[in-house]
């Protein structure tokens, strides 16, 4: 049963249109962050670190995990209370159901659902560095590992973490206003703190990054230092990975 | 399979005593709840559906207790609810298939057969690849027939199924009950007389959440037989001096005029014509008997 709620989560995600346009939103901004040179951070810094390279593909993921807030509560949030929003909970309730089938195939599909879509963001990135206008002598051959493994170790924990907990909220208050909110609280709060943080010009840099639930400081704390070489070559290890994990 | 309810009772946080100590059996065949809007007829079937929990009092499906084994209810039961809404973009062939898998038909085989018997026999085959968001009323009140069918319930549950149809898509609706109803418990909550005069041998009308008649329509009819007398009046104001003269039944327009139809022993005088009782007499009577005791208690 656990895999009849899986499946079908996925085929109604398959025919909804809002997945397609999730999906875009990350081939055109990873498209952007590549293929313009003054959309992306990356493009707009220093000259010499590679466009599609371990550093920049770190960054991008982190933005793509901030702004993709939302669409991971938009996914999470409305599998739960789908139900209820239109109205078949009386029937499906009514059918002998275990909520771990329930909740464990609309989350685990939920949770692919997402990740294919936010794979969006790599394919886009492919298709920057083919595009004729970019800044060619900015884009090395691209490398599979170099767009999976901070693909891996970052968007995907997040969509775990945050998904994850979007999810259990929805399913505690049965409102897909909460999830918003709670999404978009969780995005203003970041943004007004990094904000503020940045601009006290603070030298102070340990705390700041491990209480970083983004890692956008932390992800500076490590890489401040790096040469245009290492940022160029070095893939994050899996510090990231295990410092959202621990939110 | 027998529905045994006994003492149930139910108050909604915002103060609405939806069911007042409520005891009621129900046997095989297809039994008709009657009441108006607002009676508790859907408190009564949520609660036997599963949905809702009583605040006192107990249901027993053959000395089951509902209540405290809802997955054991739900593997026999059909319900049809008051209202439902589809997902989009699903036929209803793949949501049939879908919620037969949550009824635990886990053979394909035996889904797929099962599946199409049911479109066939509520008349949507043709239709069954489309999207249930595109459906008419009637076809997605056949859709929720058949999906209260799946896995070859014994108790189905349909609440008001027939609000709100066509009288041609009510006449299929009925029909297609009448046929299921020979061998397993069909309870069926209405608001509309004739569903259940056309279809139950037996019934119970509610009122305020609490019981006012049980039994067969019939042994009802036959109470009044011969008390029942009606009367044409043309204007408003013979209407209203009828009103304080006479224990009023029910008052129906004709072609303008009023019919009023009178219960009392013998007849009420000049210009009354003795008629048939009808089911919507016991319906009637029965709730203003109640309203009736009800402002004679706040009075004392």
């Amino acid at each position: 049963m656990f895999w009849e709620f899986f499946t079908f989560e996925l085929k109604f995600r398959l025919k909804s249109i809002s997945t397609y346009v999730y999906f875009f939103v990350w081939v055109a901004f990873n498209f952007l962050n590549v293929a313009s040179e003054s959309f992306g951070p990356i493009g707009n810094a220093n000259g010499k670190i590679l466009l599609n390279g371990p550093y920049a593909n770190a960054v991008y993921n982190t933005g793509v995990c901030l702004f993709g807030l939302i669409i991971i509560a938009a996914i999470f949030g409305t599998s739960i209370l789908r139900d209820f929003q239109r109205d078949t909970y009386q029937i499906i309730f009514t059918k002998p159901i275990s909520k771990f089938a329930y909740l464990g195939g609309r989350w685990a599909g939920s949770l692919v659902t997402t990740v294919v879509v936010f794979s969006g963001s790599m394919l886009g990135e492919f298709l920057g560095t083919l595009a004729p206008w970019a800044d060619h002598s900015r884009i090395a051959p691209n490398h599979l590992w170099w767009y999976l493994q901070p693909f891996l170790s970052i968007t995907v924990v997040q969509i775990f973490f945050l998904g994850s907990l979007f999810f259990a909220v929805a399913a505690l208050t049965r409102k897909i206003f909460v999830v918003y909110v709670q999404g978009a609280t969780f995005f203003m709060v970041y943004v007004i703190g990094i904000t503020v943080f940045s601009a006290t010009r603070s030298l102070e840099r340990f705390w700041s990054g491990i209480f970083d639930p983004v890692d956008f400081v932390l992800l500076d704390d490590i890489t401040r230092y790096w040469t245009v070489v290492e940022q160029n070559t070095l893939l994050l290890s899996c510090l990231l990975t295990l410092h959202l994990a621990s939110f | 399979m027998a529905v045994t309810i006994s003492g149930l009772s139910k108050t909604y946080p915002n103060g609405v005593q939806a069911l007042k100590n409520l005891t009621l059996t129900v046997g095989n065949n297809m039994f008709g709840l009657l009441g108006p809007n607002g009676a508790g007829k859907s408190t009564l079937m949520r609660t036997v559906a599963t949905l809702q929990d009583p605040d006192s009092g107990t249901v027993h499906l053959d000395g089951l207790d509902v209540v405290a084994n809802k997955n054991e209810v739900r593997k026999v039961l059909g319900y049809l609810p008051q209202e439902f809404g589809v997902y989009p973009k699903i036929s209803a062939s793949d949501m049939l298939h879908h919620l037969a898998l949550m009824k635990g038909i886990t053979s394909k085989g035996e889904r797929k057969e099962m599946v199409d018997a049911l479109l066939q026999q509520t008349n949507l085959w043709s239709v069954r690849k489309k999207a249930l968001s595109t459906y008419s009323g009637g076809m997605k009140q056949r859709f929720g027939i058949a999906q209260a069918l799946l896995g070859n319930p014994r108790l189905i549950i349909v609440d008001e199924p027939t609000a709100g149809l066509d009288p041609a898509e009510r006449n299929r609706f009925l029909n297609l009950l009448s046929s299921i109803g020979r061998d397993v418990t069909v309870v069926l909550s209405t608001h509309i007389v004739d569903d259940v005069r056309e279809l139950c041998p037996r019934m119970a009308i509610i009122g305020n959440g609490e019981l006012l008649v049980e039994g067969a329509p019939s042994d009802a009819l036959a109470a009044l037989n011969g008390k029942i007398w009606s009367k044409i009046v043309s204007t408003d104001e013979e209407l209203r001096a009828m009103d304080s003269e006479f224990r009023i039944v029910s008052t129906h327009l004709i072609g303008g005029k009023h019919e009023v139809r009178v219960f009392e022993d013998a007849s009420p005088g000049a210009g009354f014509q003795p008629v048939e009782s009808d089911l919507e007499d016991v319906y009637f009577l029965n709730l203003s008997r109640q309203s009736g005791s009800q402002t004679a208690k706040a009075q004392a």
